[in-house]
């Protein structure tokens, strides 16, 4: 579903979720959906933080680095290919990035195992 | 919105500080802009200052902090500091009971992180646009001290947020 009415209510591609969105709650920081509304999936570790913008809007902010580091795991470029001088912040975003996917890469090793 | 943080460092950035009389802002939208850079609930007008910085690579970041003497820095002290009540009695309790040497070393320690945003300003801070001469040592003639000290504690909070992804994006 992505009714106008919807999109106003997810914050626009961005902006703050607002009052009246499907699943919202409201603590002293504003309205929130919990991250198990968000996808259901996502486990216990997360599933009670709260997102308080769209994490999809907030993720495409990430597009090139993470393109970046599927290039760099591919061993299609370096990252000092396309970055010449890269700041800790991109190098730690990097990080998250490769542990991430280990993480993912290990929750689905584990399911195959729990269902044979 | 945009990224807060910068993928190089060969880039450089315009930045305002709210001590500036012709930059208006309530205290939420200064929050917001010292860390995301976000400037829409900032009012800037035709002469307030621009200064332009860069971030800093994982060297240059080094190097300052080394440049402020972080090999000869009171180990003491950072673990003190870092013990520090946020309550401004607490502390002030929590200090009276220190011994001379805790103290010293606190102090030394004070020093230190002063030193080290001395050296992150001189490194990244390029240009104050309009202004001759050198910009660390034009920063460090703002009067009175308090706003020289709030300038280079808002470049500070700008460098850091270009050049660190910070704890809390590591764990979101």
């Amino acid at each position: 579903m992505n009714t106008p009415k919807l999109r106003t209510l997810r914050g626009d591609c961005g902006g703050g979720f607002k009052q009246g969105l499907p699943h919202a709650q409201v603590d002293e920081l504003g309205v929130y959906v919990p991250a198990y509304r968000i996808a259901p999936d996502c486990g216990d570790e997360w599933s009670e933080e709260r997102f308080r913008r769209c994490p999809v809007a907030s993720i495409n902010q990430m597009s090139t680095v993470i393109k970046y580091y599927h290039l760099h795991s591919a061993k299609i470029i370096n990252i000092s290919d396309v970055i010449k001088n890269p700041t800790p912040a991109l190098l730690d975003a990097l990080y998250v990035l490769h542990n991430a996917s280990l993480e993912r890469d290990n929750k689905i090793k584990m399911r195959q195992v729990d269902h044979g | 919105m945009a990224l807060s943080f910068a993928l190089s460092a060969d880039i450089q950035i315009s930045v305002w500080i709210t001590c500036d009389k012709s930059v208006s802002c309530d205290e939420e939208a200064r929050s917001t802009y010292l860390s995301t850079g976000d400037l829409s609930g900032v009012s800037i007008g035709d002469d307030a200052t621009e200064f332009i910085i860069k971030p800093l690579s994982a060297h240059e970041r080094e190097q300052t902090e080394i440049n402020a003497g972080a090999h000869t820095r009171s180990e003491l002290g950072m673990f003190l500091s870092n013990q520090k009540p946020t309550d401004l009695e607490e502390r002030a309790r929590w200090h009276d009971a220190l011994t001379l040497a805790e103290r010293s070393a606190l102090a030394q320690y004070d020093q230190y992180l002063s030193r080290c945003y001395d050296e992150l300003v001189r490194s990244a801070l390029v240009e104050i646009v309009g202004a001759e001469g050198s910009p660390f040592e034009i920063i460090q003639n703002i009067r009175p001290e308090n706003h020289r000290q709030l300038a280079i504690i808002e470049l500070v909070c700008h460098i850091q947020r270009l050049s660190l992804l910070g704890d809390k994006k590591k764990e979101i």
